[in-house]
Order: structure tokens, then sequence, then C-alpha cells
């Protein structure tokens, strides 16, 4: 009877996380969708003026799809090559001395807090770029530069964990071929790591799509959309975050609705990511 | 024959895999029965069908009726942890538990409710005396057992199984992870242990199946192809496949 | 030989970017370090803030850091763990544990922001919390939740089968064999895993300010709102009150978080140990 009540108590707990995440879902729905369906989706996706505190208000959020995109392709043009060639690093390459310094120093990369890098973007780069590349500073540049850095330990982990995962046999295969270590690489390591390391790229994409406070430290927050990287801008996240600590009525049905956006397009990388990752729930490091 | 375990047309099957075959078979009470046979003919299956440790397969099923004392394991009435201390087992890994000497030794009794200090001290000292570890250890029951060496491992492991006073021992390839002395001292062991216990053993060769067993049976792809009391399946076998199997010649 | 000298080209640029990469931590770290530790004394820690944080320190926010990731992690551990073990030890793969997989899988992906809207709506509004450290600290037991099933799930399952046929041989019941044979072996991995959480929770922002508030005062109760130093440290920055006073107080916050990951780094080791010798 004990046990019964044990595994009962279990199975509940268990539901936790799915009980969360049903939650989430219709409370933001519930919140956000009214505005779509007055305003249209389309007219909300792809209207190019955000004024909700106009008469009459405009609800158009896509000077944040822009920002939103810009800023996260250029994070990964940041992010990927650096944290592909770190990961590459750590397998194959590193003395294992400096390998026992990395994972941590990885690991602490991961755990600043997001503001921190937000304030180092805000305090340091943005003056740098302003001086030598033109423009306010605070731009998408700057914030690309940063979250590229944030996004990496993300990438690092997923595709270390699926260099590592190669089976040695296929890689004693090759070097039985007579390739040379970076052939081995090229060749043979990456390619049969793709999967993983697309999963680690598509959870990196996840993370600067929805970082918010650094990027409303960094990005100057202009509500026009960006045609030049040294353009400030506004992302779906940095505006919620902004305008949340005093939207009410209308308004702030409206940032619920660019949740629900954001929402959307957070679980389709999602959906994505775990369709690339073989084994999904083993082994993967929670960055 | 005094029968303690009696088989009857039993068959086990994990999923689609037939591991053991419509098996009738007793096993006699206070004697060593030696199950031997090629890897994979369902030695450890019939080892597990007694503890019903089989059913932690999520796919295992079988037929058929396995009695102890003339009473069915099967029986609704036949609650798992009883049975199991009733018939406690024994694995061919060392097993030491990341606790101290003592933990081990008393863990199946603290699993089973007893809390009384002085109980369990004495549970303790005969388990390790009966294993023939006592001497080596009585000074120092409370370090870890994982710091004793592979044979005195596996004699810890006989002590935690000796302590809950099993009427039956299982014993799944005991000496197979060890070196020669350390085998004698467990062989020498269970000579002295079957005056009080059932012991069912997977020998790890012939060689040791003939020195330790009362009675013995070849097992073959999940069969029993043959059973005989003594030295008989060794001196004299019947079937060609245990002749061919106890000269060396099977292939 | 141009195979070689790809290689010495390639292998170059690899070194090249680790060591940036080791060397953007070091300046990020060390220029807060540089420019906080200056400003930092024991009045800092343990003095209130006045205006607004320009002067005064920072205690109130220390308080609510610490109270916060308490909190939170009252609510996520036993239901993470409970989670794992279910997942682990009760179970086997099937329709159910993939949902209950994809919904953790979810969970880890939703951005902190979604959590900060989804607990002012939830916790602050329709449950009429209001910004509170109760409203703060749920919607942050959600936000770590998966770090915690994740980390335990990856502890247990490193746990020796051995463990668990020997347990059950001597008469274990399933929770007898979890709780003696698994969880004993599964802690330090469980208790690293408490720590990141714990981290998890100290370094966020977006998820916090929505749902604990930005209150200067000492909580009273758990239905108190509180700042974090997180929280505290973007408002310093980005109202522009005090860059002296948002140095000194990223330095604390880099310090905290520097501790949090030596200690979960060294537990393993520690803890591994401490088992053996019991
Ligand atoms: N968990 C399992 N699932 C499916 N088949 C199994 C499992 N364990 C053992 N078997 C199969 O059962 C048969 C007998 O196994 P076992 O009793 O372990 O043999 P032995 O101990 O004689 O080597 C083998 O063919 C083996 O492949
Ligand atoms: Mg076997």
């Amino acid at each position: 009877m004990k046990e019964r009540s044990i595994s009962f108590i279990l199975l509940i707990t268990a539901f936790g996380a799915l009980v969360a995440l049903g939650l989430i879902t219709y409370f933001i729905f519930q919140a956000g969708v009214p505005l779509i369906a007055k305003v249209g989706l389309w007219q909300f996706l792809a209207g190019s003026t955000w004024n909700p505190t106009a008469k009459p208000p405009a609800f158009g959020i896509l000077p944040m799809i822009v920002g939103s995109l810009w800023l996260t392709f250029g994070s990964l043009v940041i992010g990927v090559p650096l944290g592909l060639a770190v990961a590459i690093f750590m397998v194959e390459l590193a003395p294992a001395w400096l390998a026992v310094v990395m994972r941590p120093a990885i690991q602490l990369l991961a755990g600043i807090p997001s503001v921190i890098y937000g304030f180092i973007g805000l305090t340091l780069l943005a003056p740098v770029i302003r001086a030598t590349l033109g423009g306010p500073g605070l731009s998408v540049l700057t914030g690309a530069i940063i979250l590229g850095f944030m996004i990496l330990p993300t990438i690092i982990a997923i595709s270390e964990d699926a260099i590592r995962a190669v089976p040695i046999a296929v890689r004693e295969g090759a070097v039985a071929l007579g390739s040379s270590h970076w052939q081995v690489i090229t060749g043979v390591l990456l390619p049969t790591a793709r999967s993983g390391i697309i999963a680690g790229i598509i959870l990196g994409m996840g993370r600067a799509l929805g970082e918010t406070m650094a990027v409303i430290m960094m990005i100057g927050n202009s509500l026009a959309i960006p045609v030049s990287p040294l353009q400030p801008a506004t992302t779906l996240t940095s505006n919620i975050g902004l305008e949340m600590a005093y939207a009410s009525g209308q308004h702030r049905e409206a940032l619920f609705a660019t949740g629900v956006v954001l929402f959307v397009f957070i679980m389709i990388l999602n959906a994505l990511a775990t369709t690339f990752v073989r084994r999904p729930g083993t082994s993967r490091r929670s960055a | 024959m005094d029968i303690k375990i009696e088989f009857d047309h039993y068959t086990l099957a994990y999923g689609r895999d037939v591991v053991l075959n419509d098996i009738t078979l007793p096993v006699a009470r206070n004697a060593v029965l030696a199950v031997f046979g090629p890897a994979g003919s369902g030695k450890s299956g019939f080892l597990r069908s007694i503890n019903r440790m089989a059913e932690l397969e999520s796919n295992e099923r079988h037929q058929g009726d396995i009695r102890m004392d003339g009473v069915s394991i099967f029986a609704p009435a036949v609650r798992l942890p009883e049975l199991r201390r009733r018939a406690a087992m024994v694995f061919a890994q060392p097993v030491a538990l990341p606790m101290s000497i003592y933990d081990n030794v008393s863990y199946g009794l603290r699993l089973a409710g007893q809390r009384d200090r002085r109980t369990l001290d004495a549970a303790v000292e005969r388990a390790l005396r009966a294993s023939t570890l006592w001497d080596e250890v009585k000074d120092r029951l409370d370090s870890p057992g994982l710091n004793l060496s592979g044979g005195q491992q596996q004699r810890l492991s006989i002590a935690r199984a000796l302590a809950l006073e099993p009427e039956v021992l299982l014993l799944d390839a005991p000496t197979a992870a060890l070196d020669p002395i350390s085998t004698a001292k467990i062989e020498d062991m269970l000579i002295d242990l079957k005056a009080n216990y059932t012991i069912v053993i997977v020998p790890h060769s012939i060689q040791q199946a003939a020195r330790v067993g009362d009675a013995a049976a070849f097992f073959l792809n999940g069969m029993c192809v043959e059973y005989g009391a003594g030295n008989q399946l060794f001196v004299s076998p019947r079937d060609k496949r245990t002749e061919d199997y106890v000269t060396g010649r099977f292939g | 030989m141009t195979t070689a000298r790809t290689q010495r080209f390639a292998f170059g640029c690899i070194w090249l970017a680790a060591v940036f990469t080791l060397a953007v931590l070091a300046l990020v770290v060390g220029l807060i370090m540089v420019r906080g530790l200056p400003s930092l004394s024991i009045g800092f820690l343990t003095g209130t803030p006045e205006n607004l944080g320009r002067d005064g320190g920072i205690f109130p926010t220390i308080v609510g850091t610490i109270v916060l990731g308490l909190v939170s992690l009252l609510i996520a551990t036993p239901l993470g763990i409970g989670s794992a073990i279910y997942l682990t030890e009760y179970t086997h793969e099937s329709l159910l544990t993939r949902a209950i997989r994809f919904g953790t899988e979810s969970l880890a992906g939703v951005p902190s922001i979604i959590f900060g809207l989804f607990g002012f709506i939830f916790f602050v509004t329709y449950l009429q919390m209001g910004w509170s450290i109760l409203a703060g600290g749920l919607t942050l037991a959600l936000m770590v939740l998966p770090t915690i099933i994740r980390t335990t799930e990856e502890a247990i399952r490193t746990v020796p089968q051995s463990y668990r046929n020997v347990s059950y041989s001597l008469g274990a019941t399933r929770w007898q064999m979890v709780t003696t044979a698994v969880l004993p072996s599964a802690l330090p991995g469980i208790i690293t895993g408490i720590i990141l959480a714990f981290g998890r929770a100290v370094s966020e922002t977006a998820a916090v300010i929505f749902t604990a508030g930005t209150a200067l005062n000492l909580p009273k109760s758990v239905f108190s709102p509180v700042r974090t130093m997180a929280v505290h440290f973007y408002i310093l920055a980005v109202e522009g009150i005090s860059l002296e006073k948002a140095y000194a107080t990223g330095a604390v916050l880099i310090v905290t978080v520097l501790i949090i990951n030596v200690i979960a780094s060294s537990l393993i080791t520690r803890l591994v140990r401490k088992q053996v010798r019991r």
C-alpha cells in the first residue's frame, strides 16, 4: 500500500514539467491571442508601426521581428564558428591540463548573469563600436557580438557531446586510411556529429532569440526597422521587457501577443532541435 | 529425496527469447545443485526464476510452476521481498555497496526493518564468520566495503546474503571473477554451508561443478538436457550432448 | 605538402579561437572585478541602499536573492527529483515518458521573459499573489525544474545496475531500492544540479523583475516583494543611477556565481570520497 502511494506521488511529480508547460501556453495565449484576433494576424506581424498608446493605437511588430532576426543571425555568425572551434579544440587538440581548465571555464561562461554581459556591451563594446565604425554604438552589431558569446556555452556543450559520441571505430577507420588529423576532423568527425551540432546551433539560436535584459541594455531600443548592423533596433523580447514595466490595458495585451509570437518561434526551434538530436533526453548537458 | 524446490514444466521468456523451456527439476534440501552449460543456456534465468528476479525484466513471461516447500512461489499470498529473503542471491561480479562493511552485511536485515543494534551486531558477526571473512575485517567493520579486494568483496556479498538466514542460496558464478585462492576459500565455505542451506550454484567450470555439486543439471538452449545425482553427469553421462560438453568436445 | 599546411593553418585558427574565448571570459570577469572591488566593503554588503541605490549598500538585495533562490529550490527540488526517479526507476519508455520528456525539454527552452510574462499573469495577477517572493519563487521554480530533472536523471543513470540487483535480491521493495541503493550514489550529481539551479536563479532578471518586483525594502514574509542583486544591477546600469555601485554590485554577483561554480565542480569529488569513507 505504501509502495503504491509512493509510486502515485512520483507519477504526479513527473507531470510537473508538462503541467507547467501547459499552464504557460494557456495563460500566455489567453492573454495575447484576443488582441491578435482583433488587430488581425497579418496586420500584427507585418505592420511596421508600433504605437500602442496613440489614438488610434498601432500594433505592428515587424520592427521587432526584423530586429530579432538580425540579432539572432548576427549572434550565430559569431557564436557558431567560435563555438565549433572550441568544441573541436576541447575534444581533439587541447592538452589534458588545458581541457581540465576549459570545462569549468565554459561552465562559468554559461553561469555569468546575462545582465553582466549586457553591461559589458553597454559600457565597453558600444563605445568602441561608436568610435571605430560609427553609428550610435548601441546597435545590432554590439548586441550580436555579445550575444554570440552568450550562446557559446550552449553550442560548445552540445557539439562537444556530439563529437565525443562518434564511435572510435569510425575514427580509426579514417586514420587507417592515412588521413591527416584535420582530414579526420572535417571528413569524419564533423559529418558524423552533424545532427548533434545542428541541434546545438538551433538551441543556441533559441537562446539568442529569447534573451531579453542584455539585449535591452545593448541594442538602443529604436522602433525604426534597422537597415544596417550599426543602427539601433528593438526585438520581440526587449520590447516586452521594456514596456511591461508600465503597460496597461490593450498595450499590455499587445505585449502578451508579442510573447505569443516569440513563444511560437521558440517552440518551432525546440521541435527542430529535438528532431536533430537522435536520443532526446539523454546525455544532453544542461547549459 | 527431500525436495526443497521443485520446477514443474516451467517456461520463461523475455519477449520473444525463450530462456527456459519446459523445465521439470527437483532441488534437494541441504544439498548443492550445480547448474552448468554453455553461455546463454539459461542458467542465470533458472536462478533468477527461483527468487523471481526475472520479473524485473519488463517483457518477462512465464508458464508452469515453481514450488518451494510445496507452495507455489507465484501464489498471490507470496510477498516478493520475503521470497527474496528466503532465497538470497549472489552475483558473478562482487558488489560492495558504497557503505561500510557493517552496513553492507546488515543491509538486508535493515531492509526487512530490523533496527535492534544487538541483533544486527550478532547477525553481522555470524554471517562474516560463516563466509570466512570475520578474521580479516573484524577490526575495521566501519571502513568502506569498496576498499576490500575482489575475493573479499565476494565473500562480503555472500555474508550479506547469509545475514538474512535464508533457506536457499542462489550463487550465479560466484567465483567467475576471482583468483584461485579466493575460489578455493569459497568452495570450502560451500561445503560447510550446505548443512544448513539449500544451495543452487552456477559453477564457473565443469571441474567446479564436479567438486561442489551433490547433484548436477546440464542446460543447453534453455532446456535441461540431463539431471543426475552425485558425479553421475561427469562420470557416466547418459546424453550424448552432456558427454560432449563435459569431455570438452562441445562445439 | 598542402595537407600539412592546411592542417597547420586550421589548428592555428582553432587554438586562437580557444584562447580568444578564454580571454573574453577573463576580460568580462576581470573588468567587473577590477572596477567593482575598490568600492566593495563590509558596509556595502550589510548596508541599506539610499537614494535608489546611488548611496548605501545592497543588503536587502542579497537577502532577496538568497530567499528567492531558496524558495524556488524548495519547490523545484522535490518535484524535479521525484520526476527523475519516476522516469528512471518506475517506468519503461512509453508514450507517457515521451510526453513527459517533451515537456521537460520544451520547458528548458522557454525563454525567461516568457516565464516572466507567465508568472506575472498567473501568480501575480490571477492567483493574486502580487509582486512577491512567493510569485517570484514559483516562477523561478518552474524555470529551473528542467535543470534539476535532467541532472538528477543523469546522476541516477550512472548508478551501477548491480547495486539495484543486489538491493532487490536481498528483499528491497522498489522504494527501498531507490532510497538505499540509488539515491546515495546519485547524491553528488543531484546536489550539483541543485546548486546549478540556484546559480540560474541568482543570475535571472527577466523572470524575476515582473514577478518578485523591485522593492528595495527587506522582505517581511513570502508575500513581500523583493529586489534581487541581478535586478538591482540592471536597474542601476540601465537607469544610469550609479555606475560605481553597478560595478560593485556586479562584482558581488560575479563572486557569487564563481563560488557557486567552484562548489558545483568540486562537490562531486568531495562527496564521492565522503561516501566511500562512510
Ligand atoms: N534481459 C534479457 N532480455 C532478452 N533476452 C535475455 C535477457 N537476458 C538474457 N537473455 C537471453 O536469455 C538467454 C539465457 O540467458 P542466461 O540465463 O543469462 O544464460 P546463462 O546464464 O546460461 O549464460 C540468452 O539467450 C540471453 O540472450
Ligand atoms: Mg549467466
